[in-house]
């Protein structure tokens, strides 16, 4: 697991100006905190609906 | 300006064009004249299509003489956002990316437009597929609001919401995946209609988010977003959200009355998880007033917190909308604007743990709104919590700075419609939200507002008289 946005952002390809670096890094700690606060066990009863329907026979 | 063909609504621009008193051709005219005056200075559309447009026309003029009336939108001049595929025309996205992109087929929308007889003026400005904001790094320049122009229209929709209000356009397609529809109507002072989820089809859209865009129209009134939904609200097996509720009629409950209808107020949204400004609360309350005043039964209800929303809405956009422009972003990231780039490069960050937690708690958001909406029939509150601000860059993707995005997350049909003006005549708006696939009682009530106020007599001045 790679450590500084910089470090991810190379992992996956990505290449972004140095210039817009400081903005990405906010906007990514942002999701981080808005993804910290929905995480935890939850019952099977609130996965998502699934894509896969098989049609009635 | 009064008597100016620009300045009719759909409805009543169809009522003369079936009497045979207004030509579509002289209505097209009339448009490209004023787009070509005024839209240097609005920026609105970035590509006319005046001779494809003048064909259309007259070819309405010619099966509307014959006895071949098609509908209300026959012989309307219409704007089209940029992300709609429009065959043989560029499909740009706003973006140096598709600066080239032709497309060989129309979007369902637009087919069902064209069948309807429509004429199709041109493409409108929109942020970078959507989601970039007001850019000034890309091929053509940001649209400006026609009320001032130096502010803000709002967006994604903006040139379509700045040529709506400035009479450049007779209605509007837009797109909204977090208010794209509804910000740039509440900014300008228009009606826009974010449908139910699945009710119009986004087959030929460009996408940015599979399970939180909507298509939807832009009109100067609610009743002329109704006379668009009769012709959009098509089941497309092509569009794997696309819902198949039965035909439903958009236009016979309008002006029937709203006496008994039960309104929930969501006033912790704009009184304490954003507080809105003083002048949009205001407008507000005075819109209660009517309502109760017209036999409405007006009650306070109460949703998740919004900033829960938009949290929400991050989660789940970041990652799809990264999903779709992965190849673009790794292979050519040049040729994004530096907002799209930042914006969409921040959803490769969400992980697929955290995606789908997004979704499980979306879901149980969509059962809690449900319960509750079995005792009210409709929810209403501002669209955007100021008058329109500065034109430039601000971040829309984090902070829960407006009323829109719940109900992407929550699927639910959202329609914008103007609550007023400031001392200084900038638009003021306000939100109804209904049931999934009540989209008429939504547009009912906005009708019924709209009706009962003067605000849709009044259009932006752009250097001439202000009534319409």
């Amino acid at each position: 697991m790679t450590d500084t946005t910089e470090e991810r952002l190379e992992a996956l390809g990505l290449r972004v100006p140095a210039k817009e670096m400081p903005k990405l890094v906010a906007l990514v700690g942002d999701l981080e905190k808005a993804a910290a606060s929905m995480r935890g066990p939850r019952p099977y009863g609130q996965e998502p609906l699934s894509g896969f329907r098989l049609p009635r026979p | 300006m009064s008597g100016d063909p620009c300045f009719l609504t759909i409805a009543e621009a169809s009522r003369q064009i079936r009497a045979g008193t207004l030509s579509p051709v002289t209505l097209a005219e009339a448009f490209l004249e004023r787009i070509a005056g005024l839209d240097g200075r609005l920026n609105s559309f970035i590509r006319v299509l005046g001779d494809d447009a003048l064909a259309e026309a007259r070819t309405a003029a010619a099966e509307i003489a014959a006895g071949n009336w098609r509908g209300p939108l026959h012989g309307i001049p219409l704007g089209i956002k940029d992300i709609y595929n429009t065959a043989g025309i560029a499909t740009t996205g706003h973006s140096a990316l598709y600066r080239d992109h032709v497309p060989a087929e129309d979007a369902t929308t637009i087919r069902l437009l064209r069948e309807a007889g429509a004429v199709i003026l041109g493409k409108t400005a929109t942020w970078e597929f959507a989601i970039g904001g007001v850019s000034f790094d890309l091929p053509w320049p940001p649209a400006r609001n026609p009320w001032d122009t130096a502010l803000d229209p709002a967006g994604s929709s903006s040139g379509s919401g700045a040529a709506v209000a400035a009479g450049l356009c007779m209605g509007a397609m837009g797109t909204d995946t977090g208010g794209s529809i509804r910000s740039p109507a509440a900014w300008n002072g228009i009606a826009g209609l974010k449908p139910s989820y699945g009710l119009v089809s986004r087959r030929g859209v460009l996408p940015l988010s599979f399970t939180l865009d909507h298509a939807g129209p832009m009109c100067w009134t609610s009743e002329d977003c109704a006379l668009m939904m009769q012709v959009l609200a098509r089941h497309d097996p092509m569009d794997p959200g696309s819902a198949d509720p039965g035909p439903i009629d958009f236009t016979s409950g309008l002006g029937s009355g709203i006496r008994g209808l039960r309104i929930g107020v969501v006033r912790h949204f704009f009184e304490a998880d954003a507080p809105a400004d003083t002048v949009v609360t205001d407008a507000m309350e005075s819109a209660l007033g009517i309502f109760a005043g017209q036999g409405a039964i007006i009650r306070d209800v109460s949703l998740a917190p919004l900033e829960t929303y938009y949290d929400l809405c991050a989660l789940i956009m970041g990652p799809e909308a990264y999903a779709i422009h992965e190849q673009g972003l790794t292979r050519t990231p040049e040729l994004y604007g530096s907002i799209a780039r930042r914006r969409i490069a921040a959803g490769a960050f969400v992980s697929g743990a955290d995606y789908v937690n997004a979704l499980r708690l979306r879901a149980r958001l969509v059962a809690q709104a449900a319960a509750m909406m079995q005792e009210v029939d409709l929810l209403v509150m501002p669209t955007r919590h100021t008058p329109p601000e500065p034109l430039g860059e601000f971040d829309t993707i984090m902070g829960a700075r407006f009323y829109t995005r719940p109900f992407n997350v929550l699927g639910l049909p959202a329609l914008s419609v103007c609550s007023g003006f400031t001392g200084n005549g900038l638009p003021l708006s306000m939100q109804i939200v209904g049931r999934p696939f009540e989209d008429a009682l939504v547009l009912k009530l906005g009708d019924a507002f709209e009706k009962a106020t003067a605000f849709r007599d009044v259009r932006p001045a752009l250097g001439e008289s202000v009534a319409a």
